[in-house]
């Protein structure tokens, strides 16, 4: 492929995060070649602060479209991972036996089973509502102080950590397919592709993915468009490591293979700030003592923030920008890792967005486009 | 509740000294300290041991000195910063459980040094210990090591080592110094400058003599050490200065490579840092007085830059009379009035350093070309070998290391890692090494209970 003469690379993707690094993968197995551009250490990377759920319930509450998405990209995980640790060595950590919403009053846990049932609907996706006793089953330690949670038995967790050296480790198996410190700063078109360009270089491409997670606000303006994402920041607690007795993972507590517990779930609107903070790392200790007395005495290790990189309605944007320039963004950037790796990739390597992406597009997010409401 | 004048962060010579300029300068000040007493490296012990100043001498008297001068000051000992914000709010926590915040008007971080970390493979075998873990057992507890002990490395401390051991009655079976033969030109380059201060010079001719009398085997210019031994030390093998390969039987081996900024605080709070090719260290900037490029942050002593327990002591005090004029308490004039004579002493002391830094360069500590099976992350059980890997997969900085390998995650947030990993990464890059810089540190400083912060709640004054 290789050989065949073009200008500059097949596919250049902006960003090596979980999205980036997803999508290069899947069109590198689909024989495309491709450069996958790192901006390098200091980037924001929102998936080193991924709580690293593969989640599908609950998804889609404000676009249903999302709901089925979701599920197929968490079925297509065990295949995606087992292929994935197969190529690199690298253990992704997947286990896939259920997951945990849970909710403190009996309020939130009607009105969080009214969602599930609306959603099920739309993707098929099964639930139930579980007490504290019954959760004890999978969560050892559980207390009974709060009402309960919705459980889902296809949702699970992984290692994001490790997900991302797996993939990067797959791509630069491949010779020049992952290039660090390539911070591209605006995108060019020009005849039969693009010019990308960072402080340093250009790279010519054919087709464009951007993947930067919130540096694509920057790089989409350099086409001209303005993207309607913008950080929401999660702080997330580690503790040290503890005999592992969890088999399932919530939305609050997670045990990790080797043992600590991850604590999250925090959600702040205070832009690109990837500070923690006191008030919050309290609140989500307060939260999973009362969850889990036991934790009370496990030492809190590490703490950190990521900056979730959202779209009003909380799902991903697949969108043709320009022909040959696709945007990939999301902020489930493991939850939908295989669906990246496998259909998106499948797309984009045709060079054309299906029907079955449409919902998805940047169109939903412009009104008064519809004829009777324009000419209204 | 309105918070002190001024916290400080680290009880040895630099934060007392600057807790009695401070006070005597009517600062209210609060001075933290980890450990059970104050006194940092240098003068621990100072406050606890009877009056036996027999292996310590004339140090100990200095010391109690200077913590009798705090005596304004509110003091808190086993008691530790787990969270400091950029505008200065810290959060406590104490051994007796309490957790507090203190939203103090300055800061100061006088955190000290700590052991240059070794990275070879036998540093994890039992029976070899660090020669500063040693020193504060013999400062604090009057612990003596058992058995045949011998001294591998380089650095002042270690010779000092061997002579306050010598001094509790311990014979040490060797020291086996590693430190490079300094060329004769780059001696006397720095010898002029190091005359400036003949007190320290003095002192570490008196210590070579102490140790050349006292018939102790004293290898120089030893090199390719190696600790034998299957499940702990057996012995210490090397090459002697005259190319003959040796052999000393040990029941514990005293290891040291110098000593490194404790820098921690300053990087938790993204402070500006340098790299410092001199001593091999990175270190935050600050300016003539202490400030960092935090403003309202300041940093003296060694973990600023290793300078002695001398240089912190004044350090201290200049950080204090910057503080006071900041706060009011004095005007410039008064601020350079008192500042001229610690001044005018630090320079002394700051001339005498360039001749130790070129005569005792890091010489086993450096990871660059560690072998393989080399445990650089203790914590997380991260070798060498495994950091190449990561690196060879797309882990080109510290950062994405830790994600990839964990290397710098666990409870020592990397303080035993981050200088190794700094190298080795420079080493299969091609990068220098102040180009690589160290990884981010997150909170806590150090392990907490959850229970202990899901319960500040209440005790939290804002």
């Amino acid at each position: 492929m290789s050989a065949r003469s073009r200008k500059g690379v097949e596919f250049a993707v902006i960003g090596g995060g979980l999205v980036g690094a997803a999508v290069a993968y899947g069109l590198i197995r689909k024989g495309r070649q491709v450069a996958l551009l790192d901006e390098g250490d200091s980037a924001f990377r929102a998936s080193r602060g991924n709580f690293g759920l593969v989640w599908a319930q609950g998804k889609g509450d404000k676009l249903e479209a999302y709901a089925p998405w979701a599920r197929q990209g968490a079925a297509l995980w065990a295949d995606f991972a087992s292929e994935l640790t197969a190529a690199t060595e690298v253990e992704v950590e997947l286990e896939q036996n259920g997951g945990f919403v849970f909710c403190l009053t009996e309020d939130a846990l009607r009105s969080r089973a009214d969602t599930m049932e609306r959603l099920c609907k739309r993707s098929g996706l099964d639930y139930d509502v579980m007490t504290p006793s019954q959760i004890a089953r999978y969560m050892p330690g559980v207390s009974d102080n709060f009402a309960g949670a919705t459980f889902s038995r296809e949702d699970g967790h992984a290692n994001p950590l490790k997900l991302l050296r797996a993939l990067h480790a797959a791509i630069s198996a491949t010779e020049g397919a992952l290039r660090r410190g390539m911070p591209i700063e605006r995108i060019e078109p020009v005849s039969g592709g693009y010019r990308l360009i960072s402080a340093a270089t250009e790279i010519a491409c054919e087709n464009v993915i951007l993947a930067a997670g919130l540096g694509n606000g920057k790089l989409a303006e350099s086409l001209g468009i303005t993207l309607p994402i913008k950080p929401m920041r999660g702080q997330i607690l580690v503790t040290e490591r503890y005999e592992k007795i969890m088999t399932v993972p919530s939305e609050n507590v997670r045990q990790t293979q080797d043992g600590t517990f991850l604590l999250g779930g925090s959600w702040e609107d205070v832009g690109y700030d990837v500070s923690t903070t006191f008030e919050v790392t309290r609140d989500i200790a307060a939260l999973a003592v009362r969850y889990f007395p036991f934790l009370e005495n496990v030492r809190l290790v590490r703490s950190w923030s990521a900056l979730r990189i959202l779209a009003p309605d909380n799902a991903p944007i697949y969108h043709e920008l320009a022909p040959g320039a696709f945007l990939v963004t999301c902020h489930s950037g493991v939850s939908l890792a295989a669906i990246h790796a496998d259909r998106v990739a499948g797309w984009l390597a045709a060079g054309t967005l299906p029907a079955e992406a449409a919902p998805f597009s940047l169109d939903r997010f412009t009104p008064a486009t519809s004829p009777e409401y324009a000419l209204g | 509740m309105s918070g002190p004048d001024l916290l400080i962060i680290g009880g040895g010579a630099a934060g007392l000294s600057a807790a009695a300029t401070a006070s005597g300068l009517g600062l209210s000040v609060e001075l933290l300290d980890e450990r059970p007493a104050l006194g940092g490296n240098f003068y621990a012990g100072i406050g606890e041991r009877a009056n036996d100043d027999r292996a310590l001498g004339p140090d100990e008297v200095r010391g109690r000195a200077l913590l009798a001068g705090t005596a304004g000051a509110t003091r808190s000992s086993s008691t530790f910063a787990w969270r400091i914000e950029r505008d200065g709010r810290t959060f406590v926590a104490s051994e007796a459980g309490g957790v507090r915040s203190i939203k103090p008007r300055r800061l100061l971080i006088a955190t000290g040094a700590m052991e240059r970390p070794i990275p070879i493979p036998a540093a994890v075998l039992p029976g070899v210990m660090y020669a500063g873990a040693a020193q504060l057992l013999l400062k604090t507890a009057a612990s003596v090591p058992a058995g045949r002990c011998v001294l591998v490395g380089s650095g002042p401390l270690l010779l000092l080592l061997a002579t306050q051991l010598l001094a509790s009655g311990v014979r040490p079976a060797g020291i086996v110094e590693t430190t490079p033969r300094t060329s004769l030109r780059a001696y006397l380059s720095h010898l002029p400058a190091a005359l400036s201060a003949p007190g320290l010079l003095a002192r570490g001719i008196g210590v070579l003599g102490k140790l050349r009398t006292s018939g102790v085997p004293f290898h120089r210019g030893a090199t390719q050490a190696l600790i034998a031994g299957s499940d702990r030390v057996e012995r210490i093998e090397f090459t002697d200065a005259s190319g003959r390969r040796q052999s000393i039987d040990a029941d514990l081996v005293l290891l040291h490579d110098g000593i490194l900024p404790n820098d921690h605080v300053t990087r938790l709070l993204g402070c500006r840092e340098r790299w410092n090719e001199a001593q091999h260290c990175f270190q935050p900037v600050t300016d003539p007085w202490g400030e960092t490029s935090l403003p309202g942050v300041f940093a003296a002593g060694d973990c600023t830059g290793i300078g002695g327990a001398r240089a912190a002591e004044l350090c201290g005090t200049l950080a204090a009379l910057e503080i006071a004029r900041q706060l009011g308490r004095i005007d410039e004039a008064e601020r350079d009035r008192r500042a001229s004579r610690p001044r005018r002493a630090l320079k002394r002391q700051q001339s005498f350093r360039p001749f130790l830094d070129m005569q005792f360069p890091p010489s086993i500590a450096l990871a660059g070309d560690a072998a393989s099976d080399t445990v650089v992350c203790r914590c997380e059980d991260v070798t060498a070998g495994q950091i190449r890997l990561a690196v060879a997969q797309g882990a080109t900085g510290p950062d994405q290391l830790k994600s990839f390998t964990r290397c710098g995650m666990g409870p020592c947030q990397g303080r035993s890692c981050s200088m190794a990993v700094a190298e080795i990464i420079a080493e299969e890059t091609g990068s220098p090494i102040e180009a690589i810089g160290r990884h981010d540190i997150r909170s806590p400083l150090k392990p907490l209970p959850l229970g202990q912060i899901a319960a500040a709640e209440a005790e939290v004054v804002s």
